[in-house]
């Protein structure tokens, strides 16, 4: 991509400008995205701090050829999110779990379905659902074969309409 | 055809791909098909619902703004913002070079971090691939190209094995792989060493990819990703 790589250029050559809008445009998305895949919003807020400080201070690893900057940001986000995840003792993972299925709650069933999935399906799901990336993108992002894509997606889409089935014949008994 | 055969299929509709005549007409005779893209559909846009439900906050703080930068970059845009005789900006400098000279050489030997081999690779096919690494230090630099006409993907890796004052023993790990790669795959390349003179060319006949030609040069700091970039340009330039 020829802006990719222009901005690239720039925030290379250390164009605070340049990096000041490629934040504004980015980190808004991306710690929303965080907050579903870490499930904690401090921690959220953190690692997008995190991303682009690091890639602030230190601008190394994007290929423009190989990919979309926007697929290149979320891959980082991404990986350090599954280090703060691994980083979380079970039971710390558990009581972030608990409270943040009650908040989403309120706002809508299938955020409660959502949270129940794996981290790497809510990752594969969101950014494919809300955020839009193409096979390609999602490719770059999570380090897999564009072939892999589809029958990762599948699988999570799969894992997200059992979770739902179940949770709404639940509901129904409840009722 | 069963529908289990379709399934995934019925997912890869959703993200507008096409399928196969038959799975695809298999779906739009098969009610339980037609339901479960009607679900895997909803649930999308409840998804997106979620996600639109949530307001997406102002971002609180931007702490990479705190980040020191390094300087190149601002050297660059005083050139090209102060209006002065190039000469007469050269001879200012000079002189408050010379007048700071003997507490900058204090200076910068107190602070200096040790020498650092600043390295570009230039594959036979591809990019140039720049590499920074501290002498004396254990890092390593790590490259896997794009996708190259032919297929396959050039995969690299330098590391300093041991420098004695003059040569280094530079650690090449490269090859040419054709299939999926992982991080194991480039520590799994058989390393050879090379003794590297800064200053010249070494070129090094890569597995199925042939010769690749490797430069550095000793640098006496780490340099900014700003100076790399003039570097690679300079590089450039010269060819």
């Amino acid at each position: 991509m020829a802006g990719d790589q222009e901005l690239w250029r720039l925030i290379c050559r250390g164009d605070a400008e340049a990096f000041d809008g490629f934040y504004r445009e980015n980190a808004p998305r991306l710690q929303a995205f965080l907050r579903h895949i870490v499930r904690s919003p401090q921690a959220a807020e953190d690692i997008t701090q995190e991303v682009f400080t690091k890639l602030w201070s230190r601008p190394n690893g994007f290929e423009p050829e190989r990919g979309t900057l926007r697929a290149y940001l979320y891959g980082i986000g991404r990986k350090r999110a599954a280090e703060w995840w691994r980083q979380q003792s079970p039971e710390g993972a558990a009581a972030e779990t608990e409270t943040n299925t009650s908040q989403t709650e309120t706002i809508s069933i299938v955020g409660d379905v959502f949270a129940r999935l794996s981290l790497d399906q809510r990752t594969l799901l969101w950014l494919r659902e809300v955020e839009g990336h193409s096979y390609k993108e999602l490719a770059q992002g999570l380090e897999i074969p564009v072939g892999t894509v589809r029958s990762r997606l599948f699988v999570a889409r799969e894992s997200l309409r059992k979770i739902w089935m179940t949770t709404r014949q639940i509901s129904k008994e409840d009722e | 055809m069963k529908c289990e055969e379709v399934a995934e299929f019925i997912s890869a509709i959703c993200d507008g791909q096409t399928i196969p005549r038959g799975s695809a007409e298999h779906i739009g005779q098969c009610e339980s098909c037609r339901t479960r893209l009607g679900e895997y559909m909803e649930l999308g846009t409840e998804l997106r619902c979620l996600a639109s439900l949530e307001s997406i906050e102002e971002i609180k703080t931007n702490r990479w703004k705190q980040t020191p930068r390094t300087t190149a970059g601002w050297w660059r845009k005083g050139q090209e913002i102060v209006r002065i005789p190039r000469l007469a900006l050269a001879l200012l400098l000079v002189a408050v070079f010379a007048v700071g000279a003997g507490l900058a050489i204090g200076s910068v030997r107190a602070h200096t971090p040790g020498r650092v081999l600043m390295l570009t690779a230039k594959p036979a096919e591809g990019h140039t691939l720049p590499c920074t690494l501290n002498v004396g230090g254990n890092g390593s630099c790590r490259f896997v190209q794009m996708e190259g006409a032919e297929g396959g993907r050039g995969v690299y890796k330098f590391r300093i094995i041991a420098d004695d004052g003059k040569q280094i023993a530079l650690g090449i790990r490269s090859a040419r792989i054709y299939r999926h790669i992982s991080n194991d795959d480039v520590d799994e390349l058989p390393e050879t060493a090379y003794s590297f003179t800064p200053g010249e060319t070494l070129h090094i006949d890569v597995m199925g990819a042939g010769v690749m030609a490797v430069n550095g040069e000793l640098w006496d700091h780490y340099p900014s990703p700003g100076e790399v970039w003039d570097h690679m340009q300079s590089l450039v330039n010269c060819r």
